[in-house]
């Protein structure tokens, strides 16, 4: 376990410039920083269905929309089948649409609210994240990004380290508690 | 008029006159020599605005297509190491010790891998057009048949000529070339620094390496004798299982044909045709099975690890582009000589091209030498068959994959680490097959085999040295030893006869669209889901085109009948047609096409009207490339070039490594006004096509967004709702609902499909629609007609 700690890209060439992401390692750390944000959007990719490192990302979706904290919205393959799920979603976009309007400082939102202060992401390929994720870093360097998929993501702000399946269901887990008890 | 190069004024060949000596009534004199530059050559087409156009010549139709289409960048690299006074890091808005930022930064590098794309298909026209040239003269007629007359769509458009012989084409290549130096002097340190204008620059490239793809393959369709826009090109075979491997296999590999063509030619001539298998991989593959149907393909450029560890090949000829680095390494270790065909791959080998055949072939075989540069296409058949022959019974087809007894062995010294999984481009469960298969479950492995892009990063990834790739390959023996297809062999362009019959169609809407699976196997979920995505719309009598890697894939699936899409599909362009053009450089046929719908359906004058065609594409031909596993720098160019043209392109989650896409915004209703040709009134014509470059997560969202992108503000309302009772019903089956930006692709009542009526006037209802005229679409105000 210790070994996936290493603040390293998942993808082993994936290797960033000087600017990478800070590490979550305290659950607490996250609470502070989803606390103190505004407008908080949670983007789920086209593989929140799936089981990575053995955890139903639905789950831990479902966790965090408990919360009532994100305005939620999917990738367009996976948006009905979550709101099956009973999963509230905003909209389903694209992960490179929504890069390009997160980046456009004229973006009003999905309600016309304004900018939002937060965006966390979890359930995308690796590489695509990396890359949005690098595209928000260079130019939208006010937008806050959190990455909460289980893989180091050096171009968010705040990432997971590398981490084994029941780890991110605690890390997570932890997370949501200490949110409802707000 | 824009700027006039000096092509403009030496669009034909020149003309010299060399006198020993003259004696007339008024002038005596010797050693005479009259030069008179190039003649322009006239025919019933008057010439357009620019012909040879220079790199800024069409910069404001560029800035036409930035202005709507804008680029999001994704920098793969955070630094530019470019220069002595980096690494520069460009992170968030800081510039270089140069002054760059990261957005002009990341264009000059789109520009950079665009320019090298399009000098490999210059180069590779080059040395074809060279030895076609001194085999079959200058003089040879471009002559492709009596169904197509509009030879050459896309160097008529670009250059503004017609050539009629193969020597001909050396004007329109000479430009090219000519062009790609001052493209890639642009990204020299302290030249362009502005984004809008690398992003041009792109533009021009792709638009150049179109004209390059088009002179390669007309040259060798005329010269070589291949289909010529044959809807029935003959079918060949495709797979590992296609080779017989009781013959010596020589296995081709590369782009460019005629090493592979002077095999074939040698076994012809020496009464040996038959009894050596000759195999190829990549482009090379398409082009000699068109010069010689009973060639047999393996597969696409991933197949090349895995056919030549199965042993298979008993020697190897490599020519160019898209060929392993490690070839050379890979074919010792099943002692295949290899047969280097091209100064741009010598792979550090001798050059053997002068000495006689017998002498090398016996180095060869002998091992004293592992292989040769010969760079001689006439004799390279015989050197290659003689060698074959000889090493075939010594090789006994040996192989460097693991026997079934030591597959066990060697998935049980995995300690699970993953690194190979961290290596992996497609991150794939690599421990996990391991472990079965330590337990002799070999059935993970053959699903890794099936969406494995066959790279091997995973072997220099693993800490035990594990062959891992070598494992998977073996461990789905039983997959790849009946992997045998059937594939139309490329049939070249589309013939005016029947644009003449889809133009009309497909302009008003008819024929939903016109898609194009296209560019390499870097394919993150498998090659199957091209095949789905190509069934779908062929069921739904869209025309589906296809070349290159991905025209390979779509052959290999099998129906419950046993049948590949090529034996279930007609080879028509037309409605439920799938077109198999060839390789790489037969994406030409695919540009051409849209093109010759504007200049045969719509009669717009071709010659040097680049602009006006461009146009015309972009809001009116409903066509959509798909380069679902697009891999190289030859794609990006590719791609530039359809840009340019109008026509949008959708890559597959490795293609988002372009690192940046060009995107339209649908909400913004300021980017979606036209000009009404008829009234020059500006008039809201909605968010088609909505992006010019983007990439799908997956195969559901790619399925939606192809129907969604063959829209065209020109459809007529006819038209209009046949596409979109497709993009409903792909969006209700993938995304479970009607979509949600349906009331921006309807015009007026008259757009709904009737089925769908009522449901889509409640939502429409909704969202507040109202109609919306629909005007003859131009982006140009000069093509207005009233003034």
């Amino acid at each position: 376990m210790s070994m996936y700690r290493f603040p390293e890209p998942w993808a082993t060439a994936e290797i960033p410039g000087p600017k990478k992401a800070a590490i979550l390692s305290r659950p607490e750390s996250l609470v502070a920083i989803i606390k103190r944000s505004n407008r908080r959007l949670l983007a789920v990719g086209s593989k929140a269905l799936d089981k990575v490192e053995g955890i139903d990302i639905v789950e831990l979706i479902r966790l965090l929309s408990s919360t009532k904290l994100f305005t939620i919205v999917a990738s367009r393959n996976i948006a009905y089948k979550l709101e099956g799920k009973g999963i509230p979603i905003a909209a389903s976009i694209s992960v490179y649409e929504l890069g390009d309007r997160l980046r456009d400082g004229n973006w009003t939102g999905f309600d016309g609210g304004g900018k939002y202060g937060l965006t966390a992401f979890i359930g995308f390929p690796y590489i695509t994240l990396w890359l949005v994720l690098s595209g928000l870093k260079h130019f939208a360097p006010s937008l806050s990004t959190v990455s909460l998929d289980p893989y180091y993501q050096p171009h968010a702000s705040w990432s997971l380290p590398n981490v084994r399946g029941g780890e991110w269901y605690s890390f997570i887990k932890r997370v949501v508690d200490s949110l409802e008890v707000m | 008029m824009a700027s006039l190069s000096r092509w403009k004024v030496m669009s034909k060949r020149d003309f010299n006159l060399r006198v020993k000596k003259l004696v007339s009534d008024i002038v005596q004199a010797e050693e005479l020599e009259i030069s008179f530059g190039r003649i322009l050559e006239e025919w019933e087409e008057p010439l357009g605005p620019t012909p040879f156009p220079s790199i800024i010549d069409l910069r404001r139709w560029d800035q036409i297509l930035l202005e709507r289409y804008k680029p999001f960048y994704m920098p793969f690299c955070d630094l530019c190491c470019l220069c002595t006074m980096g690494k520069c890091d460009l992170t968030a808005g800081k510039r270089g010790a140069c002054g760059i930022d990261m957005s002009a930064q990341q264009s000059r590098i789109v520009l950079l891998a665009a320019c090298i794309g399009a000098a490999t298909h210059t180069s590779h026209a080059r040395h074809l057009l060279e030895y076609l040239i001194s085999r079959y003269g200058r003089n040879h007629p471009i002559d492709l048949g009596g169904n197509i007359y509009l030879e050459a769509p896309i160097i008529r458009l670009v250059c503004g000529i017609k050539p009629r012989t193969i020597g001909d084409l050396e004007d329109a290549l000479s430009y090219v070339e000519e062009q790609i130096i001052s493209l890639l002097a642009a990204t020299h340190t302290g030249q362009e620094d502005s984004w809008i204008d690398f992003e041009s620059k792109v533009f021009h490239t792709g638009m150049l390496d179109h004209v390059a793809l088009e002179i390669a393959d007309i040259a060798q369709i005329v010269a070589l004798g291949y289909p010529k826009g044959d809807p029935e090109a003959p079918l060949t075979e495709i797979g590992l299982a296609a080779i017989d491997q009781n013959k010596p296999v020589i296995l081709v590999v590369g782009h460019n044909v005629p090493s592979a063509a002077s095999i074939v030619d040698y076994l012809v001539k020496s009464k040996m045709y038959g009894s050596v298998e000759v195999a190829g991989i990549c482009c090379t593959a398409h082009d000699v099975a068109r010069y010689s149907p009973t060639a047999k393909i393996v597969g696409p450029l991933s197949w090349q690890l895995r056919f030549v560890r199965s042993g298979l090949p008993d020697v190897v000829v490599a020519d160019e582009q898209c060929i392993r680095a490690d070839i050379l390494l890979e074919a010792a270790r099943v002692k295949a000589p290899v047969i280097a065909t091209s100064v741009e791959k010598c792979m550090g080998l001798p050059d053997a091209t002068g000495e006689p055949i017998d002498s090398i072939v016996e180095k060869l075989v002998s091992g004293s030498m592992q292989g040769v540069v010969f760079l001689d296409p006439e004799r390279v058949g015989e050197l290659a068959v003689k060698t074959a022959l000889k090493v075939f019974p010594h090789r006994q087809k040996v192989r460097s994959l693991p026997s079934d007894e030591e597959l066990k062995v060697l998935a049980s010294r995995c300690r699970g680490c993953r690194f190979c999984e961290r290596a992996c481009p497609n991150n794939l469960p690599i421990a996990e097959a391991m472990s079965t298969a330590s337990k002799g479950d070999f059935n993970a492995l053959a699903y890794l085999y099936e969406v494995c892009i066959g790279c091997g990063k995973c072997e220099g990834a693993c800490p035990r040295n594990i062959p891992v790739h070598s494992v998977i390959v073996q461990g789905a023996r039983k997959i790849w030893r009946n992997e045998r297809f059937k594939i139309r062999v490329g049939r070249g362009p589309i013939q005016d006869v029947e644009i003449r019959n889809v133009g009309r169609p497909i302009v008003f809407g008819e024929i939903p669209g016109v898609i194009a699976f296209v560019g390499c196997s870097n394919y993150y979920n498998g090659g199957r889901e091209i095949v789905e995505m190509a069934e779908e719309f062929l069921k739904r009598n869209y025309i589906v085109v296809t070349s290159g890697c991905a025209a390979m894939t779509l052959a290999m699936a099998k129906d419950e009948e046993g049948r590949s899409l090529y034996e279930k599909y007609s080879g028509a362009f037309d409605a439920g047609g799938l077109v198999n053009v060839g390789s790489c450089v037969s994406n030409s046929h695919i540009a051409g096409a849209a093109i010759k719908i504007a200049a045969i359906f719509a009669k717009r004058n071709l010659r040097a009207n680049y602009e006006e065609i461009a146009d015309y594409i972009l809001n009116r031909v409903g066509a959509v490339g798909v380069a679902w596993g697009a891999m190289s720098q030859k794609a990006a160019a590719i791609a530039a070039g359809f840009w340019r043209l109008g026509v949008p392109v959708i890559v597959g989650p490795h293609g988002a490594k372009y690192r940046r896409f060009l995107l339209g915004r649908k909400e913004d209703e300021s980017s979606w006004y036209t000009y009404d040709a008829r009234t020059g009134d500006r008039v809201y014509a909605g968010p088609a096509p909505e992006h010019l470059f983007v990439a799908a997560e997956g195969k559901e969202e790619a399925i939606v967004m192809i129907a969604k992108l063959c829209m065209r503000p020109n459809d007529t309302s006819k038209g209009r709702a046949i596409k979109l009772s497709h993009y409903i019903d792909l969006s209700k089956k993938f995304f479970g609902s009607l979509p949600d930006d349906l009331h921006l692709y309807v015009r007026r009542e008259a757009d709904i499909p009737l089925t769908l009526k009522s449901e889509v006037i409640k939502f429409l209802k909704e969202k507040g629609w109202s109609e919306k005229p629909i005007p003859d679409p131009t982006l140009l105000p000069r093509l207005v007609r009233k003034r």
